[in-house]
Formats: structure tokens, sequence, C-alpha cells
């Protein structure tokens, strides 16, 4: 069993309304992601499908972390539901514009938003201000 | 090549380990914070990805990662024992790399033995 990272990432979850909010806090790397996987997992098992991850606390993110993520959104989708993603750091957002990811991520400013909106904003949409830096 | 240099075994605990030092390095080469974030991320990119390599080929060779401050920018490199693999391709840390550095360099070891990572950040002009 995977018990890493303790110290590194914190996960913390919690059921608003419909949804189920992720906290992370910490850093998703190569070492600490597998946890974030894993609890990704257990909540879709478990029959969570409208995921919305609060990534507000992250101070890194790799492109394991990235995998992770969108492991998470496509098991959510299997089961018809949603991942979202709650995050304004411009360092955290440019490793989602680099790979290309803010096209397949929505991803809201803060929480509240996320958890507001009916219907996935499309994350690269002109009006969504979650997103900043150069076009 | 000249810099400081830190060996650490391939685990995924110490990718965290090589980016600290890279970015105390850089710190002390002068980069602002977003070319920190920068070289801390892709570090950990070019680490992680040389972890994965001796993982899979049950390489127990350290992994070195070296960091030279001596010219105008920062050198980077990291440099694995794993011995070369058909499906070596890595689309997106490499994508992810390129983003990040001014010059990204891939590089495979002699007779298809380990492999490496070079990387600079230069200075920003005026």
């Amino acid at each position: 069993m995977h018990s890493g990272g303790e110290v590194e990432l914190s996960v913390v979850t919690r059921r608003e309304g419909a949804r189920t909010v992720i906290s992370v806090t910490g850093e998703i790397d190569v070492y600490t992601a597998p946890t974030l996987r894993e609890r990704l997992n257990e909540l879709v098992a478990d029959g969570e499908y409208h995921l919305v991850v609060d990534m507000a606390g992250v101070d890194f993110l790799d492109s394991t972390g990235l995998g992770v993520l969108v492991g998470g959104l496509k098991r959510a989708r299997s089961h018809d539901g949603t991942l979202r993603l709650v995050c304004d750091q411009e360092k955290i957002l440019k490793v989602f514009r680099i790979t290309g990811l803010t096209k397949v991520f929505p991803i809201y400013a803060a929480l509240p938003d996320a958890l507001a909106a009916e219907a996935d904003q499309p994350a690269s949409s002109p009006d969504s201000e979650s997103l900043r830096g150069p076009a | 090549m000249l810099g400081v240099e830190l060996r650490f075994p391939p685990t995924p605990g110490h990718v965290r380990t090589a980016r600290l030092v890279a970015v105390a390095v850089g710190r002390r080469a002068h980069l602002d914070e977003d070319r920190l974030d920068e070289v801390r991320l892709a570090v950990g990119e070019a680490c992680a990805r040389a972890v994965r390599r001796c993982q899979a080929t049950q390489c127990t060779a350290a992994v070195v990662l070296t960091v030279n401050d001596t010219g105008p920018g920062l050198s980077i490199e990291v440099t694995d024992a794993a011995p070369a693999r058909e499906d070596d391709d890595e689309p997106v840390a490499l994508a992810l790399l390129r983003g990040l550095a001014d010059v990204v360099e891939v590089l495979k070891g002699a007779g298809g033995e380990g492999g490496a990572v070079r990387m600079e950040w230069w200075p920003s002009a005026g």
C-alpha cells in the first residue's frame, strides 16, 4: 500500500450538495500523486461522480499529477460525471497551459464558482476569468 | 561539468530533493521567481523521467543532477544509467520541458547505456 507523501501532500474530502470537494494542499508530484489517484479512485468507486478538486493550496504540480487528474476526469466522465478544478495560481495554470490541458479541464478561479456552475464551463472560453496570462 | 552535483537513488521520493537543490542554486544565480518556478518544474520532470527509466529497467545506479551557475545563465544536466528501450518516448514530459527551459537536449549514452537531459536558462535581456 502506498504510504508516501503524507508530509508533502494532504487530501481532504467533503460533500457540498451534489458535489464532492477534494481539497488538495501541498505538492502533487511523482511521489505524492499516487495518494491523490487512490483517493479519486475510491470516490468514484463509492459512487461519487461529481468531483471538484480544489487546488488553491497546491504549491507544485508536475506531469504525473496532470496524469492523475486526467485519469480522474476520465473515470468521472465514464459515469456521466464531472471533474472540475479550482485554481487561480499562475504558476500552476501555466502547467495546464503548456501541455494544452486548459482545453480539457473546466477550471474555475474560486470554489463557489465551481460549485455553482450548472454545466461545465469550457476551460478555454474567452469569458472565463479563471485563466490569466498571455493568449 | 562544473557546479553543484547531487547523486540520488532512482526513487520518486528524491525527485523533490533534486528540485530543491536546483532552485537553491538558481536563486544564487539571481534568477527571478518565475524562472525559478520553471527550473523547479523542469528539473522535477527530468528527474522523474530518469527515475521512471531506471525503474522500468531495474537499474539501481544513482541519478546525477548537476547544476552549473558559473556561466551567464543556469545550465542543468540530469543523467541516468538506465539502458535505452524501444518505447522511450515521453511526449508530455518532453513537451513540458521544451516549454520551460530555453534550451533542452535529450541525450543517449554511449552504446545505449544511460541517458541525459540537458537544460539551459539564459539571463533575460535588459
